[in-house]
């Protein structure tokens, strides 16, 4: 097969979790102001302190711009044509056990391959599984408990845990920070939370599967963690949407919080819908992700695999404020027809000692654009902080663009900063020798994308490698085997 | 008074009351235009790191003082030359002293005196190919500019010696100074530029200059870019090259001793089979502040670009480095490399460094890197574990980080200069003593 | 006379301690050997001596000519006499050789009081010494062991040596990575450099190098102490018996 029939394939492969589920939902009114989030608030049964923030944060974002700085283009969005809150009509009160969940719900996660029955569960992995505005089930809860382990959705959290969300809501990611993170402060809807007692290795994986389901609505959803002292959690996120011609909005917020000599893992592997292969339709996922080292000693370790959304704007950052502490970023951005990515990471490094290491691997085809944008800041107290990035683009095809955009601020002496980033295309001599060596083009190309991406995908748990290396095989469809 | 209000009088007062005259008008289309854009503030991407606020505590003037500066002290200024032969196009405060300028053959050269760029519709439409129109110092040195100078490089022209663009600023006020140069380089014509800026004022001189130099086919020009000793000086210049096919540029910069300088180097490959170096060094010691700001455009197809900028930061010293390489959706075949490489000496040194690729052509090779660090404790380790002090042993680490840009010098006296400069500024007294035994190695091997 | 002692010497690393109570005397014009399997604080005492920023003197004393040599920074120690070939020489890009070696040797010229060589003299010297220990003249104009494959690495370490005219060389693991042939020409090397003003401490896994290069003394070092000490026969002893030796039973060690 030629090279230019791969591309085709690559560009014209179908979007696997397409379908739309049949459940009757129940929405907010079309548009945001002040009454639609104390419809909100309501149907959350929140307590008092929430109504306050959430309306803090409306008026905050009624005197922001939206951002225009990264490099995606996308039609003005109205943001009074969305609704606010969709839900399953089945969940007007929230069933109390999986006999009481809508079937069609259930088949729809297990359609997605996430079975929520517990004779069906994924071994070793807890999952919470958000669909549209609401947690429809948390798995494993139980078993979590006995360890002290909170998991459960942040609507449940606030309110059975008001003072550990309160003292850490918006600790890292306050409303003021950007547009879409007041947005999602003011009308967040579900999401997960959880919390790690000290010197408790959580035993499994956790997990949230976010789904949208419904049309004309945004998601918008908050997830916390916190890892006490001496803890460790790896957490999971996966996504995905039914294809539709619009687009549709998702603004969340990820927080998290390492206390000394924590560690906290966070995966994801997004797959929104990302629009046809002209362009239209697909998910706008504008994102805040941002983790901070609070303590001594502790980790915080983002591993993303992006490659849904027609709009990617994502940073998930660390900020080491502990002495010793570690940030991570691995992340493969894969990009086709007409998508756009802008992503990357921030690493704040304020503790002494700090150590960052950011590995993105982009990979550009169709028409689409691929931006790699991070952040390393050392500051003047950061003595002796490190930092190695390493930015890889991979070009398939002439119609697309990667860019890297590194912003590298250093202000002290003690500290070394090292930046390297290549842009190339799988050389015509390495194809030509996998050919010589009797490897179809197709399987050299899928080959090579997948050595390329390796360091990333080795950096996730094993239950979403295999996820993930398919995900990317399904992009390459046609091409591999 | 802030920097706007500050030249917005000045323009009143020069140019309005002589509106009749033709130059006047296109002047203050440029000057809306810088008005328009406005003083950059740090939120505009290519100034992030940049603050120019301070531009608003200063009152700036107009100096119509030409104060008679005698050939003895540009002499001076140019001995490392050794008195060889050079041309030396003289900006002196803000004009082209035509005293200075030997009769050229080979060159056709014009000064345009006072606005008569204005009258000359070819060269202004030559000089809007180079326009960046995001950049309203572009905008203000247009609007402000006194005299500017064309040179014509004949065909095939070739020739060792120097051609000085010798900027000396030396005024009794705050002042402005905007000025305009192009350089046309014809087919395979071979020549080498210094630009050297020299500050002898007290107070506070504001230099916008714009240097344009067009490279026709398979031409081959070096561009050394001096500043040194420059106190007092805020300068941003604006170096902008067009390429066409076959043609090579060397763009050398040392920014040694400063107060606050922009380099601003555009460089477009216009036609396939360019090639471009852009080699820098900088030093910031105490409240210095060097900025570098490249651009390199791969327009068309089988370019290459090669990009290396070293700096040693000292004191309070701070630096910025933002290099942009853009490969368009066409420029197939494209090489370009871009490094920057930095040394902090002290904690309250800062570097802001911002290598950048924008790539929309897929057979290309284009790759980045950039550092931050201190020096290698191993290395250091060693050389004192030799008995050589640890002074000497930085200058000599820090020599040889800057080393491998000084040899990219080609005109010999140049180099030796930026060398003992470099040296000097390392207390590496007897550089040349070492550069004798290596060339006695060289010789007797 | 005596040129070197340490006395008791205690050295950790981060806070974990590497050498724990040495003793070694060195006179004129000796030739000592300090053997060992690894890990247990020969190249530490190596790097000690040569005062390398990290290593904690904890307890003890080393006094190099009769001066406390704790006291001084490296490049006095070096001024001074001492001489260290390191196990894996650092690669300094942008300096040659030649004028590495000139800023050293005029600074260690100048610290004896002595006039700097000048230019001429300076490679006259140059050149000898590298024909010396058979490093080609080549290597001279070369950047300080850039590129250097590992055998013209040590050799290059063992011309700097015949440069600086130490009163006391430690080699360490010089040996190390080195084939039969390189090994010779290092040996060779370093034997044509004995003088009865110059001393030795050969740092070394192996007996081979032992071989080319007649120690007087040798000593093993286990656990961060030195454990027997005794004549070249040692040597011989270890080899055919093995470090297991040591470690099971210490048969004959007082």
């Amino acid at each position: 097969m030629a090279e230019n029939d791969i591309l085709k394939e690559i560009t014209e492969r179908e979007y696997k979790y397409g379908f739309v589920s049949l459940i009757e939902q129940e929405y907010a009114p079309k548009g945001l102001n002040e009454d639609i989030i104390r419809f909100i608030w309501e149907k959350k049964k929140e307590p008092p302190f929430m109504l306050e923030w959430r309306l803090r944060a409306f008026r905050y974002w009624q005197s922001m711009k939206e951002p225009h700085w990264a490099k995606v283009e996308y039609p003005p969005i109205d943001y009074q044509d969305i609704h606010y809150y969709a839900a399953p009509k089945s969940f007007k009160d929230k069933p109390k056990s999986l006999e009481e969940v809508d079937p069609e719900i259930l088949r729809t996660f297990e359609k997605l391959g996430i079975p929520l029955r517990e004779r069906e569960r994924l071994a070793g992995v807890a999952v919470d599984a958000v669909l549209d505005s609401v947690s429809v089930a948390t798995t494993f809860k139980e078993k979590l408990e006995e360890l002290g382990i909170i998991f459960c959705s942040i609507n449940e959290a606030i309110r059975n845990y008001p003072d550990l969300v309160q003292k850490y809501l918006g600790s890292v990611v306050p409303y003021t920070d950007n547009f879409f993170a007041a947005l999602n402060s003011a009308v967040f809807s579900d999401g997960s939370f959880v919390y790690v007692p000290k010197g408790v290795r959580c035993p499994m994986e956790l997990s949230t599967y976010f789904r949208i389901n419904a049309s004309e609505t945004g998601q918008f959803e908050r997830t916390l963690i916190i890892a006490d002292e001496g803890s460790y959690v790896s957490y999971l996120e996966g996504c995905t949407a039914p294809i539709r011609d619009e687009n549709q909005l998702h603004a969340a917020v990820v927080e998290l919080i390492a206390l000394k000599d924590a560690e906290i893992k966070y995966s994801t592997v997004q797959n929104w819908y990302p629009g046809d292969k002209e362009g239209k339709g697909g998910i706008y996922n504008f994102v805040t992700k941002r983790g901070i080292c609070l303590g001594e000693n502790s980790k915080i370790s983002w591993t993303q695999v992006e490659t849904g959304s027609a709009i990617t704007w994502k940073y998930p950052s660390c900020i080491l404020k502990g002495d010793n502490s570690v940030g991570e970023f691995y992340s493969i951005a894969l990009t086709n027809n007409y998508q756009q990515a802008d992503t990357g990471t921030k690493m704040i490094h304020l503790g002494k000692n700090t150590r960052s290491r950011i590995v993105s691997k982009g990979i550009a085809a169709g028409f689409s654009n691929n931006s790699y944008r991070g952040l390393v800041q050392i500051s003047k107290k950061a003595v002796g902080a490190r930092n190695f990035s390493q930015c890889d683009s991979l070009l398939l095809g002439d119609k697309c663009g990667a860019h890297t955009f590194p912003y590298i601020e250093v202000n002290n002496s003690s500290s070394i900063v090292e930046h390297e980033a290549t842009t190339s295309k799988i050389s015509d001599e390495i194809l030509f020798y996998c050919n010589q060596r009797g490897i179809s083009k197709e399987d050299a190309i899928g080959l090579i994308v997948n050595g390329f991406s390796r360091e990333v995908l080795n950096q996730l748990p094993m239950e979403f490698a295999v996820e993930a290396q398919k995900l990317l095989s399904v992009s390459l469809e046609g091409s591999v085997g | 008074m802030g920097f706007i209000d500050n030249v917005s009088a000045l323009f009143e007062k020069k140019f309005s009351k002589q509106i009749c005259r033709d130059e006047d008008s296109e002047r203050l289309v440029f000057f809306e235009k810088f008005k328009e854009l406005g003083l950059p503030t740090i939120k505009n991407e290519d100034w992030k790191y940049t603050n120019l606020a301070f531009l608003n505590e200063i009152n700036f003037q107009l100096s119509s003082c030409t104060k008679a500066i005698d050939t003895g002290l540009v002499e001076k200024y140019l001995s490392f030359l050794n008195g060889n032969d050079k041309i030396v196009v003289p900006y002196i405060n803000n004009s082209i002293d035509e005293s200075f300028v030997k009769p050229l053959s080979s060159f056709d050269y014009k000064i345009l005196r006072n606005g008569s760029f204005f009258a000359n519709t070819k060269l202004i439409s030559k000089f809007s190919n180079f326009f960046d129109s995001s950049n309203p110092f572009n905008f203000l040195t247009l609007a402000f500019s006194t005299d500017s100078a064309y040179l014509n490089v004949n065909n095939g022209f070739e020739n060792e010696i120097p051609i000085i663009l010798f900027y000396l600023y030396d005024f009794e006020i705050n002042t402005l100074s905007n000025t305009l140069s192009f350089v046309e380089v014809e087919e395979d014509a071979k020549i080498n530029i210094i630009a050297i800026f020299i500050n002898r004022s007290r107070d506070k001189v504001f230099a916008n200059e714009i240097i344009n130099f067009h490279l026709k086919r398979n031409s081959n020009v070096e561009v050394n870019i001096l500043q040194f000793n420059i106190d007092n000086l805020v300068l941003i210049d604006n170096f902008n090259f067009i390429l066409e096919s076959g043609a090579t540029l060397k763009i050398n910069t040392f920014s040694l001793n400063n107060y606050f300088v922009r380099n601003n180097l555009n460089v477009l490959f216009n036609e396939p089979y360019g090639t471009a170096f852009l080699n820098g060094i900088y030093f910031t010691a105490d409240d210095e502040f060097v900025d570098n700001h490249t651009l390199v455009l791969h327009n068309q197809p089988n370019c290459i670009s090669d990009e290396n900028f070293r700096g040693i930061l000292d004191g309070t010293g701070r630096a910025v480095f933002n290099g942009k390489i853009y490969v368009a959706r066409d420029a197939q075949k494209t090489n370009a490399y871009q490094s920057n490489k930095n040394l902090l000496l002290s904690n309250d040194a800062r570097i802001n460094t911002r290598p950048q690729l924008e790539i929309y052509a897929d057979d290309v090779r284009c790759t980045h890197g950039a550092t931050a660090g201190y020096l290698d404790q191993e290395m250091l380790f060693y050389i004192v574990s030799r008995g050589i002090s640890k002074e000497k042993a930085k200058s000599l680490l820090l020599n040889s980080f800057v080393s491998e840009n000084l040899e990219k010098v080609e005109q010999p006296d140049l180099r030796n200069f930026v060398k003992e400069l470099v040296a000097k500024k390392l207390n590496l007294e007897d550089i040349f003593f070492c550069s004798a035994i290596d060339e006695l190695t060289n010789a007797s091997l | 006379m005596e040129i070197l002692k340490i006395e008791n010497l205690k050295v950790a690393i981060d806070g974990k301690l590497i050498i724990k109570g040495l003793n070694l005397t060195i006179n004129s014009g000796e030739v000592h050997a300090i053997m060992g399997p690894n890990g247990t604080g020969k190249s530490t005492l190596a790097y000690v001596l040569a005062g390398k920023p990290g290593y904690e003197v904890v307890e003890g004393e080393i006094t190099f000519l009769g001066k406390n040599i704790l006291e001084l920074e490296p490049e006095e120690r070096a001024k001074e006499g001492l001489f260290l070939a390191f196990q894996y020489p650092v690669e300094i890009p942008g300096v040659t050789n030649a004028n590495f070696m000139k800023t050293a040797v005029n600074e260690v010229r100048k610290y004896r009081n002595l006039e700097p060589l000048d230019a001429f003299d300076f490679l006259q010297t140059l050149k000898e010494r590298a024909a010396l220990v058979g490093l080609d003249s080549s290597y001279l104009n070369r950047n300080v062991n850039e590129g250097f494959s590992g055998g013209e690495k040590k050799r290059n370490e063992i011309f700097q040596l015949a440069m600086l005219e130490p009163i006391l060389a430690v080699l360490d693991e010089t040996d190390s990575g080195l084939d039969i042939d390189a090994l010779k020409i290092v040996a060779n090397g370093v034997n044509s450099l004995r003088k009865p003003d110059r001393s030795f401490l050969v740092i070394t896994h192996y007996q081979r190098l032992l071989n080319y290069l007649t120690p007087d003394f040798v000593h093993v070092m286990y656990d961060g102490k030195i454990v027997i000490s005794g004549g070249k026969e040692l040597a011989y002893e270890l080899e055919a018996k093995g470090y297991d030796w040591l470690k099971n039973g210490n048969n004959g060690l007082k």
